[in-house]
């Protein structure tokens, strides 16, 4: 057997349905390690809660609002279409479309973005993180996701740069990074269900 | 042949020698540069422990105010764990793991080169406040609100150093893990990766879902400190367990991550110097998996004196008893090889029975902890100091010198001093015992830990005396390895390529091995490739044949996960600048937090973003274009 019988394409028509890359794996690593951080700071949302002698928000605060940031997360999934259309794009080497569905996924990105500060700015009429526990952990978990989401609009963008050149590590770029944005989702819902909804339970 | 050779040569030669000392991406050079950069934090560590044991010779002694010895032993612990334990196993993972798997280099080279500088840039911000008189100072796990509620720097260089040198932890981790998975040899699979390798990936684990409790933590903490968040404290609805409890989930796997590729070291040693085949391979192989698995179930062990239910402390108490099944599986299988076997006793197996005795009385005293009405007797005390050194420097630093006298003809091409490497280990277990050996009835007497002194009328005076001393023989010890070692780089016998007669790959190329590692990738038939004499012979013949040679660039091969078939020849990227630039980018940024400097830090952010544009950017790029 030579070893050039062996290669396999990384994509294209004779591509594997499964073949991934070593950079893929690194990708699915580094979403491990960063759902693992997530997961803990929610752990310690409920920690805290539960920790908290007296009423949830505390000192008599309302229970967050929740149309607004169901909006806000809402227009973030949706997001994860166009996204997915680009790495199936680049998997059958159309770059065009590839890129048509990384812009369409930035530019939801930088809304939800847009969104999330306005109401970050109008909570803090009403609370501050400075204040007490809630509000800290309130905070913390909203900034920490929206860096999350700003790394995910750079990577986006570089990912449709990168397509100008369409080689197999542009191919490899839209795929993690489309890996990396479904993680940023998944996380949005799960920040959404532990603010908004879980304090109503 | 000699032209396949001819054009290795070429296309891994270095450029110049300013180029490659910024810019290589060369896994053997970068594990050098891990092993020397963490030996020299063990040495500092080990001056600052001297001067904490002159303090401690004799009652009243003033030799340290208290504030400076509350700086030096939060400093030893910090330097220890985090800037010399886990360091200097990566740089063991570093240099082998591509060598024990038959590849020519890790899967990313580069992102490799930045977890060195990432870790050289935090251990010299952390050190930083030593110079700057600013050490942190409430010992190595910060307990809040001691921690919380202090002013001065001094515990952000803590926080914010341990965030920068996660990043460089957490990346070395995810390069091991796709580096076993994907570029074994052919034929190397699940079933046949060297035990050494079979620890780096279990602590590589364990480093990705433990790293984030000790960053999660310090966030918390640099947020109370620097931005008036509250998490820590009562009154404004915050707990100050949520440090501890996220500390330990960090902190009792990391007890594995440091302990794990330690035990790949002995795994590694033992069988070459029994001359015989590891006993119960795929048990001892499962049993590491499974220590660091289950050293994610047990951190509350560390905290069974603070005052949690009872059912808590039970069912961790269970579970800690319960890793006593794996670590008894390792140490019996490692017994049963050296009796099986014709043990030949040389410097490296010399360390490892070292190892084995000083690790069974440091294991013994830690099931004693697990007994709860113990643990609440003398924790705090000089017992827990006495037991964590057992099981740290005999777990760890015992396997680490083992394994530096072992590798080191591999590294260096040359031979140490076999009757000084022996005069060396019992200078270094005497001292060791003598140590700490008197620490256990020390604390059975009620001297409690980090007091900077004592007084006279206590009884303690003797057993300090005598630790002292202990450490100036484990000190000397310490210093005739170094001497040794260093005397050998220079003045030693040629090694030769074998001169253990080992079972691993990276015994079959020469000493040092080339750049490029093998000339042609080995294919592998069972678990200790080295001793299947035709296997070798025939990569000979394939090399001739001009097989696996890869001599088009920076070639290596990439294989299926589970069973290691050949699955496609990967381009690997060559010397770059980027990830220095990077972490130099990323050291800004830390700098300008710990400063409270905001236009500091938001260049360094900008810098990173630049740095991490210039990385991916395809200068050369040779790739075909697809569409």
């Amino acid at each position: 057997m030579t070893v050039e019988a062996a290669a396999i394409p990384l994509a294209g028509p004779d591509a594997p349905p499964g073949a991934r890359p070593n950079g893929w794996w690194g990708m699915v690593l580094l979403i491990a390690t960063e759902a693992t951080l997530f997961a803990l700071l929610v752990a310690t949302y409920f920690y805290l809660r539960f920790r908290t002698q007296g009423g949830w928000p505390p000192d008599g605060l309302a229970d967050p609002k929740i149309v607004k940031p169901m909006i806000a997360t809402a227009i973030l999934v949706l997001s994860s279409a166009p996204l997915a259309l680009a790495s199936r794009a680049v998997w059958e080497l159309r770059p065009s479309v590839a890129r048509l569905g990384l812009a369409g996924g930035i530019g939801l990105g930088v809304a939800f973005l847009i969104f999330q500060y306005l109401l970050v700015q109008a909570s803090l009429d009403t609370f501050r993180p400075g204040k007490d526990a809630y509000g800290s952990i309130f905070y913390t978990l909203i900034g920490l996701h929206a860096a999350h989401v700003v790394v995910g609009v750079l990577l986006a963008s570089w990912a449709l740069v990168r397509t100008l050149r369409f080689d197999r590590t542009a191919v490899l770029t839209v795929r993690v990074t489309t890996l990396y944005w479904h993680f940023v989702n998944v996380v949005a819902v799960v920040i959404f269900l532990t603010l908004y909804l879980a304090p109503r339970g | 042949m000699v032209a396949n050779i001819e054009r290795l040569e070429r296309n891994w030669a270095e450029p110049g020698r300013l180029v490659t000392a910024i810019a290589t991406v060369d896994h053997k050079k970068i594990g050098v540069r891990y092993l020397v950069t963490a030996s020299v934090f063990f040495v500092l560590a080990g001056l600052e422990a001297v001067a904490l044991r002159a303090q401690l010779a004799t009652p009243n002694e003033r030799l340290l105010s208290p504030e400076a010895y509350d700086q030096l032993f939060s400093m030893h612990g910090i330097t220890m764990i985090f800037l010399f334990v886990t360091p200097m196993l990566s740089g063991f993972g570093n240099y082998l793991v591509p060598l024990q798997i038959g590849s020519r280099d890790m899967a990313f080279p580069r992102l490799n080169a930045f977890g060195y500088w990432v870790f050289l840039a935090s251990g010299l911000f952390i050190y930083s406040s030593l110079v700057l008189g600013r050490a942190p100072d409430a010992g190595w796990f910060n307990y809040v609100p001691l921690s919380s509620g202090s002013h001065g720097v001094n515990i952000d260089f803590y926080g914010l150093g341990l965030i920068f040198l996660g990043i460089s932890t957490t990346a070395g981790a995810i390069n091991f893990i796709v580096t076993i998975f994907r570029m074994r040899a052919p034929g190397m699979s699940l079933n046949r990766i060297p035990l050494f390798c079979w620890a780096v990936l279990a602590t590589s684990f364990s480093i990705v879902f433990a790293i984030p409790s000790l960053s999660a933590d310090c966030l918390l903490l640099e947020l109370s400190r620097k931005w008036g968040y509250h998490f820590f404290d009562k009154a404004t609805g915050g707990d100050p367990l949520l440090w501890q409890h996220l500390f330990w989930i960090f902190g009792h796997p990391d007890v594995y991550i440091i302990f794990l590729p330690a035990v790949g070291i002995v795994s590694s040693i033992v069988p070459v110097f029994s001359q015989r085949r590891m006993v119960a391979y795929n048990l001892v192989a499962l049993a590491t998996m499974a220590t660091g698995f289950l050293g994610f179930g047990v951190w509350v062990h560390h905290m069974f004196a603070v005052g949690l239910p009872q059912v808590t402390m039970t069912f961790f108490a269970a579970a800690s008893m319960a890793i006593a099944i794996p670590s008894g599986i390792q140490i019996f299988a490692w017994i049963a090889t050296i009796i099986g076997g014709t043990p030949v006793l040389r410097t490296p197996f010399l360390f490892i029975v070292g190892f084995i005795v000083v690790f069974v009385i440091g294991g013994l005293s830690g099931v004693m902890f697990a007994v709860i009405p113990f643990d609440q007797q003398v924790t705090d005390s000089y017992f827990v100091v006495a037991h964590f050194h057992y099981v740290l420097f005999g777990g760890a630093v015992f396997p680490i010198l083992a394994g530096i006298h072992y590798w080191l003809p591999k590294i260096s091409g040359r031979m140490f001093s076999e009757r000084v490497g022996v005069a060396s280990f019992w200078l270094v277990f005497v001292g060791f015992n003598l140590t700490f050996f008197p620490m256990h009835i020390s604390g059975l007497l009620g001297m409690p830990r980090r007091v900077y002194t004592y007084p006279d009328h206590m009884g303690w005076n003797v057993l300090n005396l005598l630790s002292t001393i202990g450490g100036v023989v484990l000190a000397c010890g310490i210093l005739v390895i170094i001497v040794n070692i260093l005397w050998s780089t220079r003045f030693g016998a040629a090694a030769g390529d074998d001169p253990w007669n080992a079972n691993t790959l990276e015994w079959s190329t020469t000493s040092p091995p080339p750049h490029y590692n093998f000339a042609t990738i080995p294919v592998v038939r069972s678990a200790d490739p080295n001793w299947d004499r035709r296997d070798r012979e025939e990569d000979q013949r394939r090399l001739e044949r001009g097989e696996l040679v890869l001599a088009d660039g920076h070639e290596t091969v990439a294989t299926s996960e589970v069973d290691a078939e050949l699955e496609h020849v990967l381009r690997m990227p060559g010397d770059s600048p980027w990830p220095l630039l990077l972490a130099i980018a990323l050291t800004v940024f830390f700098v300008g937090l710990i400063s409270s400097s905001n236009v500091t830090a938001w260049i360094g952010v900008a810098a990173v973003v630049i740095a991490l544009g210039g990385w991916h950017f395809p200068w050369t790029s040779d790739e075909e274009v697809l569409a």
